[in-house]
């Protein structure tokens, strides 16, 4: 599962499409490190420069169970050389003291190996335990990535699922227009365009259910938890989405509370806010 | 006013055998005053609660003025008890948690007297025998002939036409026994008939006629002979 | 002279024997009356939290005992803080809200206060993205919406109920409705503690619970103010329903082996048979009253009625009807069973207003309708244990009781 995000690109860019291609793209820095602010860093905005990913391992102290899973780590690593570079941080070293804090690892669990998008996505970490395969699976599709790096921004992402094929496109990006108009979801909504037809992006696609074979354009708001909010296919205007984004914002158990009678103990809802 | 017509008792209390009576029969007039006599053992105290009412007669008839008392029901009887017979114990039998007043109150009490007229009346009364100034003392804080004139009293509240004793003055040393006996010709010049049983030679000379008991049987009557004088 | 002073009278004249009586019936009524009332308001106190609630999985050292879910962080055991991180990167499923917190004493103005600190989402939120791709494929349906647009400050005030606030600065604070009555504090106030100064940034609405007795400041800055180190008491964990329905605890509980998961609903079922016990015992107790306490009133009339043979003998003789013996010794059980059962109600219900917010943590009010039920109670059973007795008293041959003497 390569990230193949040049060549699609060039599949992605339909006329249709190209307002919010151009967001996409500006929201994709050449590098989200500050490159000289430590080592770590530094190996960071390299990899990100490279379009590559970077697998961090850190530690702490060299005791027996961080040389154990440094072991693993590294020979997973060169199974994934091709795409990935290893970035090694000691979480007590002052050198680091960027890293750590960028990341916020400082009470993590220990050892601790997050892998890094290009984008700079953390698209999974992996605490005390591990194993080879399991850090194969950091590596994730692009669209995948454009996501967690909204979710970690605390975003509202508007995935948009299309291709010069489908149907309803226009419509769907008026939608999308009119809803990042809105003043009050501008600010923290990100939008993501995937292409149905994508093999990379057929294991995201499946995980959110949706049919890579679809006829229609399809819309898919995920909150910033990660959770999916609503999904359309098809046509759709900008208030369907701001209803359902205000409906979930005004739920009936805020903050998922949920007591020992269930949802909303006693059948009264709290103040929602 | 009371009258016994053949009467026989024969029983046995938590099995002891007590003094019954046999085949007695005794008229005892208006303003009549009979002391009982004769040994113990020889039916005086029987003969004396079947006059009150509160034994009943294996057989014979037991009528005071003119009522049969075994023909009524036990609460009748206690009514009849109260309208008519005053009843002098020979142990008093005050309440012991009352005040003499209030002991002297309790028959007017239990005959439905208001309780203001209680006490105006049990007040007359206790001045009568003579302890106006003893009204609030407790039967404890009396001597004994002071507490047989509580009793007195209380047998009087209910104004009876027929005084029943048992052994009044057996406890009482001879003056204090002299005072009740006093009390007792006065009452009887009143008109009240008193039937009175005693072992005290003295105080049965004093009554009008004196019975004897032997056994259960009426066997002698002697008119005493200073009320035949005044008769 | 009437029925009441003769039934007066004769109790006064046997001061002893009354009160002991007395004082048998007044203690039964009295304690049951002290368990109903506690208990009532116990009952009420966990309806109320129930309510109330804002976490529902609670994570504890192994060795903590839980009784109470306000005070879950009252002891002195600790978990590592890390175990927040393991939470958040784990691909565990209805995970919705964590609050870590570390409880320590502290003192202001001569009170003891409990100083617990809490961890912002905003320190560990980000983590949870790190758990990957799977999350997307988590149920719609737990947990509303936030963009992080909401007014600082309204956000603050919900910490008591959402357990979780978004940020907060190393030298802020949050103070409970209690201190902030007590100390005369409001926002913006400075506060000196454990050395260090601290400005109040929201004072929390009242909750009745122990959190109203609580200072709030960063996990941090209580960890380095009190060199404990990188660790909490407990970490309250804001799970979706579904999900603990369906395993969340276990889960949990495997990711986290060395540390103790409970769900709060255990917490609340140990409450409430907490409350059941003690609603069980009240009805023992009652029952152990009708038995003991009857046949104690009616072992005293029956030697109440043969001591006063001689005065019931004495009254019968003066005129009095035996339904008025009987009426005599009713009366006194009657007054006995009312004193016992006014009494009862007064002294329990002082008792448990003043015992409850010791025993059972709750404010207790008096319930005046436990008079009613004491009463019916206490002069119930005197009755009908006297009943035998009276009749005995009113059958007695007057002949009889002249004789023995």
């Amino acid at each position: 599962m390569y990230c193949n995000c040049k060549r699609f690109y060039a599949i992605a860019l339909s006329a249709t499409t190209l307002a919010y291609v151009a967001a996409v793209v500006a929201q994709e820095p050449t590098t989200p490190w500050q490159r000289d602010a430590s080592p770590g860093l530094t190996a960071l905005a390299s990899a990100a420069e490279e379009g590559r990913y970077a697998f961090v391992f850190f530690w702490k102290e060299n005791d027996e169970p961080t040389q154990q899973m440094r072991g693993v780590f590294q020979s997973a690593m060169k199974d994934l050389a091709s795409s990935a570079d290893a970035v090694s941080v000691s979480v007590i070293d002052p050198q680091e003291a960027a890293t750590v804090k960028v990341f916020g690892v400082d009470r993590a669990p220990l050892p601790l190996v997050a892998a890094v998008a290009p984008n700079g996505a953390v698209t999974k970490a992996w605490p005390l335990k591990f194993t080879a395969q399991q850090l194969s699976e950091g590596i994730v599709s692009r669209g995948t990535a454009e996501c967690l790096k909204a979710m970690q921004e605390k975003k509202l992402t508007l995935l948009c699922v299309r291709n010069a094929g489908t149907a309803y496109n226009p419509a769907a990006s008026t939608a999308v227009a009119g809803f990042r108009a809105d003043e009050r979801f501008a600010d923290a909504t990100t939008v993501v365009e995937i292409d149905p037809t994508d093999s990379s992006e057929q294991n995201f696609l499946a995980s959110l259910k949706v049919n890579p074979k679809t006829a229609n354009a399809v819309t898919i708001l995920l909150s910033p938890a990660g959770q999916p909010i609503a999904q359309f296919a098809g046509a759709i205007t900008t208030n369907q989405l701001v209803d359902k984004v205000t409906s979930a914002q005004a739920g009936c158990c805020p903050g998922g509370q949920c007591g020992p009678g269930g949802c909303c103990p006693g059948g009264k809802c709290g103040p929602t806010k | 006013m009371l009258r016994m017509k053949n009467v026989s008792k024969n029983y046995m209390l938590r099995k002891q055998p007590v003094a019954g009576l046999a085949d007695a029969s005794i008229d005892i007039p208006k303003g009549d005053f009979v002391s009982l006599v004769g040994p113990s053992g020889s039916g005086k105290s029987t003969l004396l609660l079947m006059l009150r009412g509160m034994l009943s007669p294996t057989s014979g008839q037991v009528t005071l003025d003119g009522h049969s008392l075994y023909e009524r029901s036990t609460n009748g009887r206690a009514k009849l008890r109260q309208q008519y017979i005053g009843f002098v114990f020979q142990t008093f039998n005050l309440v012991p948690y009352l005040t003499a007043l209030e002991n002297v109150q309790v028959p007017l009490f239990l005959a439905g007297v208001a309780t203001a007229s209680q006490r105006e009346r049990a007040e007359a009364l206790l001045q009568r025998v003579g302890l106006g100034d003893r009204m609030d003392h407790k039967p404890s804080e009396l001597s004994v002939g002071q507490q047989q004139r509580v009793a007195l009293a209380r047998m009087l509240a209910n104004d009876p036409a027929v005084i029943l004793a048992d052994e009044p003055t057996g406890n009482l040393d001879p003056e204090t026994a002299n005072q009740v006996i006093q009390f007792f010709e006065e009452f009887n010049a009143e008109g009240r008939t008193i039937v009175m049983v005693t072992h005290d030679p003295r105080a049965a000379e004093r009554a009008k006629r004196m019975v004897r008991l032997v056994e259960g049987r009426l066997v002698g009557e002697t008119v005493s002979p200073k009320k035949l004088n005044v008769a | 002279m009437n029925l009441r002073t003769l039934v007066w009278r004769e109790l006064f004249e046997r001061k002893s024997q009354m009160l002991t009586i007395t004082v048998g019936i007044l203690l039964g009524i009295t304690t049951v009356i002290a368990i109903r009332n506690i208990t009532h308001y116990s009952e009420k106190a966990v309806a109320r939290e129930l309510d109330s609630l804002g976490a529902n999985v609670l994570i504890l050292p192994k060795s903590v005992s839980l009784q109470d879910y306000y005070a879950a962080d009252m002891h002195e055991e600790v978990i590592p803080e890390e175990y927040v991180m393991r939470l958040t990167m784990s691909d565990l499923q209805g995970v919705d809200n964590l609050s870590p917190k570390l409880c320590v004493p502290v003192e202001l103005e001569g009170r003891n206060y409990s100083l617990t600190g809490i961890l912002p989402k905003s320190e560990f939120q980000a983590k949870a993205a790190w758990a990957g791709a799977g999350i997307f494929s988590r149920p719609i349906g737990c947990g509303a919406l936030e963009l992080g647009d909401e007014p600082v400050e309204e956000d603050k005030k919900t910490l008591v109920r959402k357990r979780v606030i978004k940020d907060l600065a190393a030298n802020e604070i949050l103070i409970g409705a209690d201190i902030a009555a007590v100390q005369r504090l409001q926002e913006g106030s400075q506060v000196s503690l454990l050395g260090e100064s601290f400005s109040v940034v929201a004072v929390l609405p009242e909750t009745g619970t122990v959190d109203d007795s609580r200072i709030f400041a960063h996990l941090h800055t209580v960890q380095r103010l009190t060199g404990k180190g990188e660790v909490v008491n407990c970490i309250e964990v804001v799970g979706c329903c579904k999900e603990i329905a369906t395993g969340l605890v276990a889960g949990v509980n495997k990711l986290l082996p060395d540390a103790k998961v409970v769900t709060v609903k255990q917490v609340v079922d140990t409450q409430i048979s907490v409350n059941r016990m003690m609603e069980r015992l009240s009805q023992i107790f009652v029952a152990i009253i009708i038995v003991v306490g009857g046949a104690g009133i009616a072992n005293y009339m029956f030697a109440n009625v043969s001591e006063r043979r001689r005065e019931i003998g004495t009254l019968m003789a003066l005129g009095a009807e035996s339904s008025l013996i009987q009426r005599i010794f009713l009366a006194k059980a009657l007054l006995l069973g009312l004193v016992g059962g006014i009494g009862g109600f007064v002294i329990g219900t002082l008792l448990a207003v003043t015992l409850g917010p010791k025993l059972a943590g709750v404010t207790v009010l008096p319930m005046p309708m436990l008079s009613v039920w004491a009463i019916a109670i206490s002069v119930g059973i005197a009755l009908l244990a006297s009943y035998i007795p009276a009749r005995r008293a009113a059958m007695l041959d007057p002949v009889a009781t002249f004789r023995e003497i």
